[in-house]
Formats: structure tokens, C-alpha cells, sequence
């Protein structure tokens, strides 16, 4: 069989809707684009954890200390999780980590960003949290099983943290002046890094993504889902959208947002995002500073074996 | 709880307040972990810790909210940094995984120890949450000893940095066991049924055991227990230049017996005196509620 033949004969499994697993013959750009997708995704997981843990020593009560605590948690578990299948495809969680924290790979736009209030915490926990769903449910039909089950597990925990941000929304949205202003306020600056969210428009033609199903979406219609699902709820709380061009429109249905300036999401992806360095310089430090901690552990790991 | 006399309440309160505290405190440096810890499981791991903590602290505020009519994060979140009682040691910062879990050992095994002897308390209430959250507690003692066993046996780096770690929060440990207000009284109505003199004795048996039983040193640092001394023109060591100068803190056993004199820099906590480093995480901690107390969230 040429690689041409088993070329064709692994696209025509996709098309017809089959599962790749790990040790199934794939083609390299498969792999590598599989491998780099659930790398970032793995990568935005647990850089993701930093914006809002940073409101867990500042919770105003107990119970939200616990429950944003436990969140943050499972968001790095999810990191763990998709680590797992990121390393089959062939690169070790040490190395993916060390590209992370020297700015050779990506994470997701919206965790570049400060967060100033326990509004913001509202915003992550149902905005962001949301506008993740709507990616990680159109994932569960992936082409590469490892990754389609992972995404079934997270989507179903997502679904939990999502209730979790309604909530603190709610309380804020129905508090005092002071803690409907932080909600507007998060609003405000979060809106532009979540249209952005799903990337730049994008030529489904292109996407090897899309040809391989790994992913079943493109930006654009990921991001009018959003839009349709949310806009209409944030309305429907007295909160006003920062976009002076969004308007419904009466024949599609749908919610069509104004222009977009992609300029801030381009100096993201360079890694110029406002708190991109700080974020990755601290987790340096951390990392070169333990590095006693993963000897300790390898070493002990070779002992067993 | 309207049929507690004055001074069985007004014995109550300190106590429950310093174990409160003292999980607060504790269950909020160990979840400054949460997102950085420097490696993945132990994230996972400490971040469940922390909410163990933090659910016992709001345990304690329970119980006291009976008792002052506050409700428990009133308790928690709307007091002055002065007015908090837990031992210093729960708000020094995290500093490294090293110290981490030195402190982690140290106060899991007071925890223990506290907890087992309030099984006892007169007051019902207290020996049951005591009872209950030993159970809980186990699990995080068996998560430091797995480190200590691992790190004992490993590396030298990994070796010796938990040793140097383990001098340092040793020192800071006595407060844990520094004397209550109304102490006494507590004592006498047996809602305390060991005063905190006995608990240290206890605690310092345990755990110098169970160090040296990893083939770790039990000792504090060396800076610490031989104090300053400097030369005078003459030649002569004298000790320290200040008159005031305090006396070195020292452990040491005697047939038996654990005698404990000096100084210790992590004592003042349960008389309300902190560190620096509290005025920040105090900061941190009230931040948001204070700015709308009247607030739900």
C-alpha cells in the first residue's frame, strides 16, 4: 500500500465519521495538528487557573472561597487530563510545560488579560466558562477518540462551573449598585477579548482541522452561537454591550455583531498580551526554582520501576 | 445556646476562635498554591486541602456564631487583622514547596493532636465536629508523610532543602500551642480537657518521633538557637549589643520531659499580635467584603 493509498483510505474514514485512536496509522500532519490543538488547549487549561485564582484569596465569603477554589481546581485538572492525550500523540509533559513557559506555544487570547474585581470573576465564570462550551461541546464529535472522550468528562464539569458563574452573576445582578457596577464594569473590558475569542474569520477550505474533523466548526459559526445563545440574557439583566454596531436582526434570528478590531488579538497571539510576561515569568520562576521537586519525584518513580 | 452560663461562654469563644483561625489562615495561604503549585497533581492535591481548611474553619465559625450571634463569615471576614487569634505560623507565606510542606507536616500533627483531645471537650458540640474532622484530617497527614518519605530518601538538593525548611517552621510550630485567653476557665468547665502546655509536650513527642523516624534532624535553625554574639574592642564575646537583647529560643528534652525557653518569633498570635506579612493577607482576605458588607454574594 503507498502512503497515497493509505492516505486516502484514512481520509475516507473520516469522512464517513469513524474514531482514530492512538495507535491507529495516521498522517503526520494529522498528528501534529492534533497534537498542537489539544496542546494549546491543554496550555490554556492551566494558565486559565491564574486569572481567576487570583480573586480565591479575595472571595467575599466562605462558601465562594470553597466553590472558586474547587473550580480552579478542576480547570487544572483538565490540564492534566489533556496533557495525557497530548503526550501519546508523541511530546512529554516536560517539554510541552518548558515551550509553554518560554513562549514557544500558545494559550488561549482571553487568559492574557488582568482582572481587577469579583466581577470579573463573574465574567470568566459564565462569559468565558460559556463562550468555552460552545467550543468544547462542538469537539465531543472529534475525529480522535482519546481527545472526543476526554471532551465528554470536561464538557460535563463545564457544565457544572457554568451554573457556578450564573450564580455569582445572579448575586451581582441582582445586588447593590456597587455589584451591578463591577458586572458592567467586566463587561466592558471583557467584551472585545470575547468576540475575539474564536479567532479571525477563517477559510474553512484551509483549516486541516476541519478536513480531518478534528474540529466540526468554524470561527464563525462558533461564535454566532455564542452570540445568540448570550446576548439576549445579558439584555435581559439590565446590562448594557459595549458594541454600538450589535443589532438583531429580524430575518435570520440572529444577533450580528459590528466590527471587530483584530489589532489587540494580533499582539496577543505575539505574546504582547497586557499580562502574557508576568503570567509566564512567575510560572518560570516557580519551575526553575523546583526543580528539586521533579528530581525528587523521577527519582523516586525510577526506584519503583 | 442561651443556657450557657457567661463565664462558659466567655471561655468558649476564645477557644473556638483560635482553631477557627487557625484553619482559615492555613486553608488560605495553602490555596495561594492553587494555580501555581509546581507540579500538576500537587496542585490538585493542595487545592484540595485548602477547601478541607476552609470548610473546617467554617465549621468552627459555626459553632461560635452560636454563641456570639454573628453569622460565620461575619466572623470570618469583618474583623480587624488585630483582632484574629490563629499562631503566627499559619500566616507566614508559602515561600517554596520546600517550607510548604515543612509547615504542612508541623501543623497536620498539631492539628491531630488538638483534635484527639477535644473528642473529650464537655462541650458536646465540639467533640463532635472533633470527631468528625479527625477523620478528614488523617488524609492530610498521610499527604505529608509521603513527601517527607520521599524527599528524605531522594535527592540530596530535595534532602536538604525540606531539612533547612523543616528547622525553620519547627520554631514557628510552638505558637500553635501558646496559651488561650481564659484558658483557665476553659480548663476548669473541661471544654478544654488538656491545656495547651500538655498538647505541646504531646505534640513535641510526636513529632520529633516521626521526623527522626525519616532519618530527618529535629532541631531548629542554627541562626536561631545560638543567638547573636559580638566582639567587643577588647576582644570579649559578649551576647548581643542591646540590652533588651531576647533570650535565643531553645528545645530540648529531659528525661522525658520537652522544656521549651527563649523567644520564639512565632509566638503572639493568640493574643492577636501578627507579623507584617498578616496586614497583606488581611488585605486579601476582607478585601472584597469590606468593600460591601451589607451585601450578599
Amino acid at each position: 500500500m503507498t502512503y497515497e493509498d493509505k492516505l486516502a483510505e484514512f481520509q475516507t474514514r473520516i469522512d464517513a465519521g469513524e474514531k482514530v485512536e492512538t495507535n491507529d496509522w495516521m498522517p503526520d500532519d494529522y498528528r501534529l495538528a492534533t497534537l498542537k490543538f489539544i496542546e494549546m488547549h491543554a496550555n490554556s487549561e492551566v494558565m486559565g487557573a491564574l486569572p481567576e485564582r487570583e480573586w480565591i484569596p479575595r472571595a467575599p465569603s466562605l462558601r465562594r472561597k470553597m466553590s472558586l477554589t474547587a473550580k480552579v481546581q478542576d480547570e487544572v485538572g483538565h490540564g492534566q487530563l489533556l496533557y495525557r492525550v497530548a503526550e501519546d500523540l508523541g511530546k512529554t509533559r516536560e517539554a510541552m510545560f518548558e515551550d509553554l513557559i518560554h513562549g514557544r506555544t500558545k494559550f488561549h487570547n482571553v487568559f492574557h488579560y488582568p482582572t481587577e474585581h469579583w466581577g470579573d470573576v463573574a465574567i470568566i465564570g459564565w462569559l468565558i466558562d460559556g463562550a468555552a462550551l460552545v467550543t468544547q461541546r462542538a469537539l465531543l464529535d472529534c475525529s480522535y477518540a482519546p481527545y472526543a472522550r476526554v471532551m465528554k468528562r470536561i464538557c460535563s464539569e463545564e457544565q457544572l462551573h457554568l451554573r457556578h458563574g450564573e450564580d455569582i452573576t445572579l448575586e451581582l445582578a441582582n445586588g447593590t449598585e456597587r455589584q451591578r457596577w463591577m458586572f458592567q464594569d467586566g463587561l466592558d473590558r471583557w467584551w472585545e477579548p470575547i468576540m475575539h475569542f474564536y479567532g479571525p474569520p477563517s477559510n474553512p477550505d484551509k483549516d486541516v482541522l476541519l478536513k480531518y474533523r478534528v474540529k466540526s466548526k468554524s470561527n464563525e459559526e462558533l461564535r454566532q452561537e455564542f452570540l445568540d445563545h448570550y446576548v439576549p440574557r445579558i439584555l435581559d439583566l439590565g446590562f448594557e454591550l459595549p458594541d454600538n454596531g450589535l443589532h438583531h436582526d429580524s430575518e435570520s434570528g440572529q444577533w450580528i455583531h459590528g466590527e471587530i478590531d483584530w489589532d489587540p488579538f494580533w499582539k496577543v497571539v505575539k505574546g504582547e498580551g497586557p499580562r502574557t510576561e508576568a503570567r509566564l515569568s512567575k510560572r518560570r520562576a516557580v519551575w526553575d526554582h523546583h526543580r528539586w521537586v521533579r528530581e525528587a519525584l523521577s527519582e523516586s518513580i525510577w526506584k519503583a520501576a | 445556646m442561651t443556657n450557657l452560663s457567661p463565664a462558659f461562654k466567655e471561655s468558649l469563644e476564645p477557644l473556638l476562635l483560635a482553631i477557627a483561625d487557625d484553619e482559615l489562615i492555613m486553608g488560605h495561604r495553602h490555596s495561594e498554591w492553587t494555580g501555581w503549585a509546581p507540579h500538576i497533581e500537587e496542585d490538585i492535591a493542595f487545592s484540595s486541602i485548602a477547601q478541607d481548611e476552609i470548610g473546617h474553619a467554617n465549621l468552627f465559625y459555626t459553632l461560635l456564631s452560636g454563641v456570639i450571634d454573628k453569622s460565620p463569615d461575619e466572623i470570618a471576614l469583618a474583623r480587624q487583622s488585630s483582632e484574629y487569634r490563629h499562631a503566627i505560623i499559619c500566616e507566614r507565606p508559602n515561600r517554596d514547596w520546600a517550607y510548604t510542606l515543612a509547615r504542612h507536616f508541623l501543623y497536620d500533627t498539631a492539628e491531630r493532636i488538638r483534635l484527639e483531645s477535644l473528642r473529650a471537650s464537655a462541650y458536646k458540640p465540639l467533640a463532635d465536629v472533633a470527631d468528625k474532622l479527625l477523620r478528614e484530617e488523617r488524609y492530610h497527614e498521610l499527604h505529608a508523610e509521603a513527601w517527607f518519605s520521599r524527599l528524605s530518601s531522594g535527592p540530596m538538593e530535595g534532602r536538604h532543602e525540606l531539612t533547612v525548611a523543616l528547622s525553620e517552621a519547627l520554631s514557628d510550630a510552638i505558637g500553635l500551642f501558646e496559651i488561650i485567653d481564659s484558658e483557665q476557665v476553659a480548663l476548669e468547665y473541661s471544654i478544654l480537657p488538656e491545656s495547651n502546655e500538655d498538647l505541646l509536650q504531646k505534640f513535641l513527642s510526636d513529632a520529633s518521633e516521626r521526623i527522626e523516624s525519616y532519618g530527618l534532624p529535629f532541631q531548629l535553625s542554627p541562626s536561631e538557637s545560638e543567638g547573636e554574639f559580638l566582639a567587643t574592642s577588647s576582644g570579649e564575646m559578649i551576647e548581643g549589643s542591646d540590652e533588651q537583647a531576647a533570650a535565643p529560643p531553645a528545645i530540648a528534652e529531659a528525661e522525658g520531659k520537652w522544656q521549651v525557653t527563649g523567644e520564639f518569633a512565632g509566638m503572639g498570635g493568640r493574643r492577636g499580635k501578627h507579623s507584617p506579612e498578616f496586614d497583606e493577607l488581611w488585605d486579601d482576605l476582607t478585601k472584597t467584603y469590606r468593600e460591601e458588607p451589607t451585601a450578599t454574594w
